[in-house]
């Protein structure tokens, strides 16, 4: 498969003991919209600023669209959309001194697109950066890392601090416009309920090692709530069954999630005994929460 | 894996420089437009009033406030730094070279710029005593300095302790606009700020904020924090120094000379103003700083001597105040700050000697009496010499003198100096009617 971001021991340290990402391996296929998930501080904005190489990275390789992180650090700008999380922009320039600004960075500037998409966001064009909203300024970023079309849109935490009903609107209007003509958007988040209605792949990150990294699907054909009835629970059930992330107990009635679910996994659960057995899909929350382990936190 | 892309148009033809560079210096001509507007042309607009004899306190007032505006811009330009890692480092693509040449260099032409306006004002109200090419460097770095001081401290400080600073160093700074007084001290902070500027960049980019900011702070700490630049910000005398009676006029029967700004602490330059009484006739004029009048060598014809506080060499000159002449009279060795510490000068009556008071101590704070020790320069011989120390001496008054070919004598003080051997002594009681 064709990737156009891959990664390989990808590793960055803070100081002496602050690991932050830890010989990542990542690889995001084309055409796909890949969903970088971890919890705040995981390492999700680390990576993204190492493949773009705004940070450095202490070892290991990215490449970009094919082309070296460092090395190739201009021509990868050039070719791949980025909005970051809370990215400042001139706050004194108007909209459209903003577009025609920008515009002079890219020899692939689209201005007629340009205008397609200020009129779909409903930018207004006269008023300074300063008075946009949040949400404004966040279609306002969109707009300027897409009007080029980029082969490559990475967003990182683009939805963060907007309300509810434009963080709904925005994500999907972001994968309706990119994927349209089939490029690749790579988006981090930690609010995972709203990944799940618009990406294929998942890249699961979590103390700065990659855990996951597999189709949306794929995922969730993996990991499986069973839920067991039993006349007493045994109690080495987390023991004996494979691949068991979460254990819980209510009275007669015993649920886990497990990984990597098979016809083995289900053999192993009819092996403790239980009256009933349930098996469940999980949402991608459920699944994240079951992975990273801190659910209060999640 | 090596990935097979499509061909972007970027790599089918050359990007075009001049487009990225538009954008650029457009968007620091936006930025730094009615700075650079109010900046240059504050100074320039108090030229048509240059005919006056002077500086006056507008005149300051402009510098100071040209310079103050400089200072906020400075503080919101190195915020705006911050909104350039936002957009022009992590969104845009542009050249390593182009990123650190809009983002460090093209800002300096604003200070650069009204430096050059401030110095220009300044040359038009001294034609006669400034040196052109110093006078304007000194003020375009100074500028610089300024600029460069409130860039790297917003940072770190954040805005409002960093345009304390600035503004703190305008008024310490102030002062210093002659490059002869300036340059090793300007330099450091100058090269400080901007080893500063690039190392928190680099340090930031590293993120290792706190070590970049402890890096900053200690950096202009060395630059700015002198011995000199606390003394002068303190607002009390350091009771162990002598109490200042610097020389501010000398007067005879018919004459008298003033000097209008002649502290060291004050701003601008010596300005000595004459009178002659008997036709009511005046005339003022500027000398270069540190200048005091000495003695009236005849009526019109006084005697200046000139000595920066750090030199032991006076210079002496001798300015007809009728005709507005100066010539140069040579210089003498003395101590270092002889003639900033003097209190008060007399002549001989052939010019020959010079004898000066330095006071050194109050006899009691805040009273009329005060130590002081004498010192006698030998004008022709180019030396100044103490003649005697811990004399005690009235504030108001000259010590009355009286000259002979060979001896000095202080009447009233009980004094008398020997010129021959440059030693003074007290005199005992005559034993007049006695015979041996």
């Amino acid at each position: 498969m064709d990737n156009v971001i891959e990664t390989r021991d990808l590793t960055k340290r803070f100081g002496r003991k602050n690991l932050a990402v830890d010989s990542l391996a990542l690889r995001v296929p084309r055409g796909s919209v890949f969903a970088f998930l971890g919890r705040n501080g995981a390492g999700k904005t680390t990576t993204i600023r190492m493949l773009l190489h705004l940070l450095d990275k202490t070892a290991g390789t990215a490449r970009v669209l094919g082309l070296d992180s460092v090395k190739n650090a201009l021509e990868i700008k050039r070719r791949v959309g980025f909005v970051g999380e809370g990215q400042m922009m001139y706050d004194w320039m108007t909209v459209g001194e903003m577009i025609w600004f920008c515009k002079g960075f890219y020899q692939g500037w689209n201005d007629a697109f340009a205008a397609e998409l200020k009129t779909k966001l409903e930018l207004p064009g006269k008023t300074k950066v300063r008075a946009l909203s949040r949400g404004q300024q966040a279609k306002l970023a969109l707009l300027l890392a897409m009007a080029y079309r980029p082969e490559l849109l990475i967003l990182d935490e683009p939805t963060t601090g907007l309300d509810v009903v434009v963080r709904r609107n925005f994500l999907e209007g972001v994968i309706e416009l990119i994927q349209e003509e089939g490029r690749t958007v790579f988006f981090s988040s930690h609010i995972v309920h709203e990944v799940e209605r618009v990406a294929d792949w998942v890249g699961i990150i979590d103390n700065g090692r990659l855990i996951q990294c597999s189709p949306l699907e794929e995922l969730k054909a993996k990991v499986k709530r069973l839920v067991m009835t039993f006349e007493t629970v045994p109690a080495d059930l987390a023991k004996r069954l494979p691949g068991a992330l979460l254990v819980s107990e209510a009275g007669r009635q015993a649920t886990a999630i497990v990984s990597d679910f098979s016809e083995d996994t289900l053999a192993a659960a009819r092996a403790l005994g239980p009256s009933r057995l349930e098996v469940e899909d999980l949402s991608l929350e459920d699944i994240f929460v079951a992975l990273v382990g801190h659910p209060e936190e999640a | 894996m090596e990935a097979t892309r499509m061909r972007h148009p970027i790599e089918q033809d050359r990007f075009p420089t001049y487009r990225l560079w538009g954008r650029l210096l457009w968007k620091e001509w936006r930025e730094g437009r009615p700075i650079l507007a109010v900046g240059v042309a504050l100074p320039l607009l108090t030229l048509p009033m240059s005919k006056r004899e002077g500086m006056t306190g507008f005149d300051y007032s402009v510098m100071g406030l040209v310079g103050i505006l400089l200072v906020l811009w400075a503080a919101d330009r190195a915020r705006r730094i911050g909104m350039d890692r936002g957009q022009v480092r992590q969104a845009l693509p542009i050249p390593a070279p182009a990123r650190w040449i809009f983002m460090h260099l093209v800002p300096l032409l604003v200070p650069a710029l009204i430096g050059v306006a401030v110095g220009v004002m300044m040359i038009a109200w001294h034609p006669e005593s400034v040196a052109f090419k110093a006078t304007l460097m000194a003020a375009i770095f100074y500028l610089l300095s300024t600029f460069l001081l409130v860039t790297a401290l917003t940072p770190s400080l954040s805005m409002i302790p960093a345009v304390i600073a600035g503004i703190l160093w305008l008024f310490v700074g102030l002062d210093l606009v002659r490059w002869e007084n300036v340059t090793p001290q300007f330099m450091k902070v100058i090269l400080l700020s901007l080893v500063a500027s690039l190392l928190w960049e680099a340090f930031s980019r590293a993120g290792w904020v706190w070590t970049g900011r402890a890096v900053v702070i200690v950096l202009l700490l060395t630059a700015f924090v002198t011995p000199d630049a606390v003394r002068s910000l303190l607002p009390h005398r350091d009771p162990s120094q002598p109490p200042s009676y610097s020389i501010d006029s000398i007067s005879t029967e018919d004459h008298l000379i003033s000097v209008e700004f002649s502290s060291p602490e004050s701003l601008g330059r010596s300005m000595l103003s004459y009178n002659d009484r008997r036709d009511n006739f005046e005339h003022g004029r500027e000398f270069p700083y540190f200048t005091r009048p000495l003695g009236f060598i005849a009526e019109d014809r006084v005697l200046l001597g000139r000595q920066a506080p750090d030199k032991r060499d006076i210079h002496l000159s001798v300015w007809n105040a009728r005709t507005d002449e100066v010539r140069e009279e040579g210089g003498l060795m003395a101590m270092k700050g002889l003639l900033a510490a003097a209190g008060s000068s007399e002549l001989s009556p052939d010019g020959h000697y010079l004898l000066l008071v330095k006071p050194k101590k109050e006899l009691y704070p805040n009273s009329p009496q005060f130590w002081g020790n004498l010192w006698m320069a030998d004008l022709k011989r180019g030396r100044a010499v103490p003649v005697m120390a811990n004399v005690l001496l009235l504030a108001w008054e000259n010590p009355p003198a009286a000259w002979t070919l060979d001896r000095l004598y202080l009447s009233g003080y009980g004094i008398q100096v020997d010129l021959r051997t440059m030693r003074g002594s007290y005199l005992t009681p005559a034993h007049f009617g006695r015979t041996p």
